[in-house]
C-alpha cells in the first residue's frame, strides 16, 4: 500500500487479484482507504461518513485509456466525490480473469472532516466474463446515485457491451474527438441516443466547443452586430486536419448549432463539391464551409477559425473568430457598415478534467446539445456526396 | 442498599446463570457454519456463561474428541476471528457429544445420562438451552425425546430452567406452524421458545429501534402525512448452494417474505414500545403485521408477482438457471423473486404503500429499507431549475452488506447558475467503528443464555405474519400456472416488478 500526499491532494492504493470480484473484500478495502484517509489509520470511534454524488463507470480496452481516465478523475475529488469503477475489458483473452486496483484521490480540506474524496475501483476483467462486462460494475455501485458511463473509446461495431452498462445509466458520456470518421459517428451516436431513451448522451467534444459558443453569443463586438445574423450567406469553419473531413466532429457539432440557433432547417442541406454544404431556407441559400487545414500547435479536430458572412439587401456584415499564433488567444473581428473592429481574447486550451467537470455539472438531459445532434444527421447524409 | 465496587454488575448486563447447552443436528452445516464459530466467539470474549459446557447430539457416529476436532476445522474455517490456541483448548474441554438417532427413545435416555455427566463435570446444571438445529421433520421425535427425560419442561426436574432454539421455517402455512407449536408447547413454555430469525440479530437490525426511538428528529415525521412510501429489499446474488431441495418445496414467499421482510417491516411500522424487553417490542411488532391489509385473492394479480431465474450472468461469473440447479424438480413452478404491495391500516400509516421484494440471483447481494418522504408541497426552485418536481429525500437503512445508514437530500451545486442535485450522506456503521460487530448468531446466542426474548419472534408473530402470506398462495394457486422463467439471472427480476411499483408512478430503487 502506498501513500502519497500532495499540497491538495492524497493519493492512497491497495492491489490485489483473483478470479471472481469479491464484492465484500472490495468494500472492506475501501472502508480502510477511507480511514486512511482519515487519518485514522488503525479506525477509531470517529463519525465516517461519505459524501457521494455519484457512480462513474469508464470503460476502457487499454491501459492508457484506463490510466488516462485515472488521471483525469483525480481531480474531480473536490467538486464531485464519486465511486469510480474503471473497467478495462480484455474479451478476446481465453481466459477468464479479474484483477482489481483500488485507490481513494481526496482533496484536502484545512480540517480532517472537509476531506472529500472519489474512491476508485479499477478492474481488468478478461474472457467471457468481458464480454458480459454489464454484471462487474452493478454490485460496486454506490446505491441510490445517478450512474454516468464514460466510454473513452470510439463507438464499437458490437454494441452489446456499451448498450448492457447503459442499462443502469443515466447518462453516456462519449468524446466523439475520437471517432475515425466524426461524421458517421456523430449520426450513429445521435442513433443510439435516439434507442436509449432513458439514458441522456453527453460528448467532451461538444464542451470544446463551449468558448466559441459563448464568443457568438455574449461577445460585445459580435452583439453588436449580431442583427446581421438573420442574413448569413455562408459560414466557413476551419478546423486542425491534415487527413480530411474525418476529424470534423467538432466542426460539424458546431455548424448544426449555429444551424439550429439561427433556424436554418438541417434537413434541407445538399452536399455540393468538396467540403461545402448549402442550406435552402425559403428562397435564400447559406453556404456553409467545413474546411482541414494544417495547424499543429492544437489538437487535431480543433477549430482554428469561424468566419460568417452576411449580406441582406442593403448591408454587409463580417464576424470572425480566429485563432492567432498562439492557440490561448483568439482575435475577434467585425466588419460592418465600414467599420471594422478587432479585439484579442483569451481561451482557456480545454483541459480533459474541465471538459469532465462541464459534462458532469450538465443536466442529465442536455436538451440543446441532443438537437445538435439529431441535426448533425441530415448534415452527414449531405456530406456523403463530398 | 444497592451493591458496589466487585459485588455489582459493571456492565450493566443481564446475569448469566450457569447452564449446558445440547446441540441436536450437532454434525450439520448450520452448527457447523454458524454455531459452533458464534460460539467459540463468545468464549473468546469471555461472554459465555460462567459455568458452561457443550454437548452435540447427532446420528453421525463421533467421540467427544472427534466431535472437538470437527469443532475446530468449522472454527478455523468460518470464525470471524484467528483461532487462539489458548482459548480454544479452553473452549474445547467443554465440547461433548453422543450419537443417536432421533427416533430411538434409548438415545435420549443415553443423552440424559451424559448430560448430568457433563453437568456434574463442568457446574453447568440445572439450566440447559437446546438448540434444535434440525429440519421440521424431526421435530416430533426431538420433542418426544425431551418431553421424558428431566429437562424437557420450561421449569425442569432439578429446579433449572430449560429453553429451547428453534430455526425457520415455522410451518409452511398456518395450520402447520399451529401444529409446530402445539408439539413444542408439550416440552415448553411460550416464553422459553426462542425462535431464530437471524436477521433480527444483526446489528444494523437492531439499530432500526435505536435509530427510530432514540433520535427525537425522526418521530415526528414518521407517518403518512411526511413519508410517500417504504421500499424493503432483500437480494440475494446467490443461488441455491445445497438448499436446492429444501428451497423448492418452500420458494420465497415462505423462505423469506413470510419472516425476514415482514419482520423488517414490522420495526420499521410499529409504535414505540413501553419498554425494550422481549413482552413489550414483541407486542408492538404484532399489532403492526395484525394491521397489514391481506391481499384479496383478485388483488393477487395487481398487487404481487412473482418470478424465477434463468440462466444468466452475475458479478462476472455465468451461472445456471433455477431448473438447473441441484435438488430443483425439472418442471418446477417455485418462484425464486417476490415483489408485494402491502399497506398497514393503522392511523400511522393508512395508505402508504410497502413495498416489498427479494429475489435470487439478483445483481448484488444488498438489503435495504427506504423511506422515501414526500416531495416539498411548492417548488421554490421551478423556474430556476427547470424541472417539473424534485426528487424526494430518502432515507435508507442498509442491513448488509455495507451495514450503515444513508440520507439523500438536495444541496446547490458549488457556482452559478442556480442547480440543485442530489448528494447522500452515507454513514458506514463499519467504518465509523471498526471493530468488528458481532455475528447474529452470537448475539442470538447470548440473549438465549440471557433469557432475553426481544430478538426472538413470539408465536403470535408467526401466525399473523401467515396470515398475511397465505392469501397470497392462495390467491396464486388460483391462478393458471406462471410462465417461468421469467427473468435473467444478474437482472432485478421479472418486468412484472418494475410495472408494480411504475402503476403507483414509483420507481424501486437503484442499489
Amino acid at each position: 500500500m502506498a501513500e502519497t500526499v500532495g499540497d491538495a491532494m492524497q493519493d492512497i492504493a491497495v492491489t490485489w487479484s483473483g478470479h471472481t470480484l469479491d464484492v465484500g473484500r472490495i468494500e472492506s478495502e475501501l472502508d480502510k482507504l477511507r480511514f486512511l484517509a482519515a487519518g485514522e489509520p488503525d479506525g477509531g470511534e470517529g463519525f465516517a461518513a461519505r459524501a457521494s454524488v455519484l457512480n462513474m463507470v469508464v470503460y476502457a480496452e487499454h491501459e492508457d485509456g484506463a490510466n488516462h481516465a485515472a488521471r483525469v478523475i483525480e481531480d474531480l475529488a473536490e467538486n464531485h466525490p464519486s465511486r469510480v469503477l474503471i473497467l478495462v475489458a480484455h474479451p478476446s483473452d481465453e481466459e477468464s480473469h479479474l484483477e482489481a486496483d483500488l485507490a481513494a484521490h481526496c482533496h484536502l480540506g484545512s480540517a480532517v472532516e472537509q476531506r472529500v474524496c472519489c474512491e476508485e475501483v479499477t478492474l481488468r476483467v478478461s474472457g467471457r466474463a468481458a464480454r458480459h462486462l454489464h454484471s462487474v460494475p452493478i454490485p460496486l455501485m454506490v446505491p441510490d446515485l445517478p450512474v454516468y458511463v464514460w466510454w473513452t473509446e470510439k463507438l464499437p461495431e458490437d454494441e452489446h457491451t456499451l448498450h448492457g452498462l447503459l442499462d443502469t445509466a443515466d447518462r453516456l458520456i462519449i468524446d466523439s474527438d475520437r471517432f475515425e470518421d466524426g461524421p458517421a459517428g456523430l449520426a450513429r451516436l445521435s442513433r443510439l441516443a435516439d434507442s436509449e431513451s432513458t439514458t441522456g448522451v453527453g460528448d467532451l467534444n461538444w464542451h470544446r466547443l463551449t468558448p466559441f459558443r459563448e464568443l457568438l453569443q455574449r461577445e460585445r463586438r459580435v452583439h453588436d452586430v449580431r442583427h446581421h445574423l438573420q442574413s448569413v450567406k455562408s459560414v466557413e469553419v476551419r478546423y486542425a486536419d491534415g487527413h480530411g473531413p474525418k476529424r470534423s466532429a467538432q466542426a460539424l457539432l458546431f455548424l448544426s448549432w449555429l444551424a439550429n440557433e439561427l433556424g436554418w432547417n438541417p434537413s434541407s442541406a445538399l452536399g455540393h463539391g468538396q467540403n461545402r454544404l448549402e442550406f435552402r431556407q425559403d428562397d435564400q441559400r447559406v453556404a456553409a464551409f467545413l474546411l482541414p487545414v494544417e495547424y499543429p500547435a492544437i489538437d487535431s479536430g480543433a477549430i482554428v477559425s469561424l468566419k460568417i458572412a452576411c449580406r441582406s439587401e442593403t448591408t454587409e456584415a463580417l464576424i470572425s473568430i480566429s485563432r492567432t499564433g498562439d492557440p490561448s488567444h483568439v482575435t475577434i473581428r467585425t466588419e460592418h457598415e465600414g467599420h471594422a473592429a478587432e479585439t484579442s481574447v483569451r481561451i482557456e486550451p480545454p483541459q480533459p478534467h474541465a471538459l469532465l467537470m462541464e459534462e458532469l455539472d450538465a443536466a442529465a438531459h442536455d436538451s440543446e446539445y441532443r438537437r445538435v445532434l439529431e441535426g448533425v444527421v441530415p448534415l452527414e447524409h449531405a456530406m456523403r456526396a463530398w | 442498599m444497592t451493591e458496589a465496587g466487585l459485588l455489582a454488575s459493571t456492565s450493566g448486563e443481564r446475569e448469566m446463570d450457569p447452564c449446558s447447552m445440547v446441540i441436536f443436528g450437532a454434525s450439520g452445516d448450520l452448527a457447523r457454519r454458524m454455531l459452533l464459530p458464534a460460539l467459540y466467539n463468545l468464549a473468546l470474549d469471555r461472554h459465555l456463561p460462567p459455568r458452561f459446557a457443550i454437548t452435540g447430539f447427532a446420528r453421525t457416529d463421533w467421540t467427544d474428541e472427534a466431535f472437538r476436532e470437527e469443532a475446530r476445522k468449522s472454527v478455523q474455517e468460518h470464525s470471524r476471528r484467528p483461532l487462539d490456541p489458548a482459548v480454544w483448548e479452553s473452549f474445547a474441554s467443554n465440547l461433548h457429544y453422543i450419537s443417536g438417532d432421533y427416533a430411538d427413545a434409548t438415545a435420549y435416555a443415553r443423552l440424559n445420562d451424559k448430560l448430568a455427566a457433563v453437568e456434574a463435570a463442568h457446574g453447568a446444571g440445572p439450566n440447559c438451552v437446546f438448540y434444535l438445529a434440525l429440519p421440521p421433520s424431526a421435530f416430533d421425535d426431538v420433542i418426544s425425546g425431551l418431553e421424558m427425560g428431566p429437562h424437557g419442561h420450561s421449569k425442569n426436574a432439578s429446579g433449572g430452567w430449560s429453553r429451547v432454539i428453534v430455526e425457520k421455517p415455522f410451518g409452511t402455512d398456518s395450520k402447520s406452524a399451529e401444529e409446530l407449536d402445539t408439539l413444542i408447547h408439550k416440552a415448553f413454555r411460550e416464553d422459553d421458545v426462542y425462535r431464530i430469525d437471524h436477521y433480527l440479530g444483526k446489528e444494523t437490525v437492531q439499530n432500526i429501534l435505536v435509530f427510530r426511538f432514540a433520535n427525537s428528529l425522526l418521530e415526528p415525521v414518521w407517518n403518512r402525512r411526511y413519508i410517500d412510501h417504504v421500499q424493503i429489499t432483500v437480494a440475494e446474488s446467490l443461488g441455491l448452494g445445497t438448499r436446492g431441495g429444501y428451497y423448492d418445496r418452500s420458494g420465497a414467499l415462505r423462505d423469506m417474505v413470510q419472516n425476514h421482510l415482514l419482520q423488517l417491516l414490522a420495526l420499521i411500522a410499529m409504535e414505540p414500545p413501553i419498554a425494550y424487553n422481549g413482552r413489550s417490542v414483541r407486542d408492538e411488532k404484532v399489532k403492526v403485521l395484525q394491521a397489514v391489509r391481506p391481499i384479496a385473492p383478485r388483488d393477487v394479480r395487481t398487487s404481487t408477482v412473482r418470478g424465477q431465474y434463468d440462466a444468466g450472468w452475475v458479478a462476472a461469473e455465468e451461472v445456471p438457471g433455477y431448473l438447473s440447479e441441484t435438488g430443483v424438480r425439472s418442471r418446477s413452478s417455485t418462484e425464486t423473486f417476490v415483489a408485494l404491495r402491502l399497506l398497514v391500516d393503522s392511523w400511522r400509516w393508512a395508505e402508504v404503500p410497502f413495498y416489498l421484494r427479494t429475489g435470487k440471483r439478483l445483481p448484488k447481494r444488498a438489503t435495504e429499507i427506504a423511506i422515501t418522504f414526500k416531495t416539498m408541497p411548492h417548488l421554490l426552485f421551478a423556474e430556476a431549475i427547470d424541472v417539473p418536481h424534485l426528487e424526494p429525500n430518502v432515507l435508507s437503512m442498509r442491513i448488509q452488506p455495507n451495514e450503515g445508514m444513508n440520507l439523500k437530500f438536495l444541496t446547490k451545486a458549488p457556482g452559478s447558475p442556480l442547480r440543485i442535485r442530489p448528494a447522500n450522506m452515507d454513514f458506514l456503521y463499519g467504518a465509523s467503528f471498526l471493530a468488528q460487530a458481532p455475528s447474529a448468531y452470537e448475539t442470538l446466542l447470548l440473549d438465549a443464555f440471557r433469557g432475553d426474548t426481544t430478538l426472538f419472534t413470539r408465536s403470535d408473530e408467526v401466525n399473523a405474519a401467515w396470515s398475511i402470506v397465505e392469501p397470497i398462495m392462495e390467491g396464486w394457486a388460483n391462478l393458471p400456472p406462471p410462465k417461468f422463467p421469467n427473468y435473467e439471472a444478474g437482472t432485478w427480476g421479472p418486468a412484472g416488478a418494475d410495472e408494480l411499483i411504475e402503476r403507483d408512478g414509483r420507481q424501486w430503487r437503484r442499489l
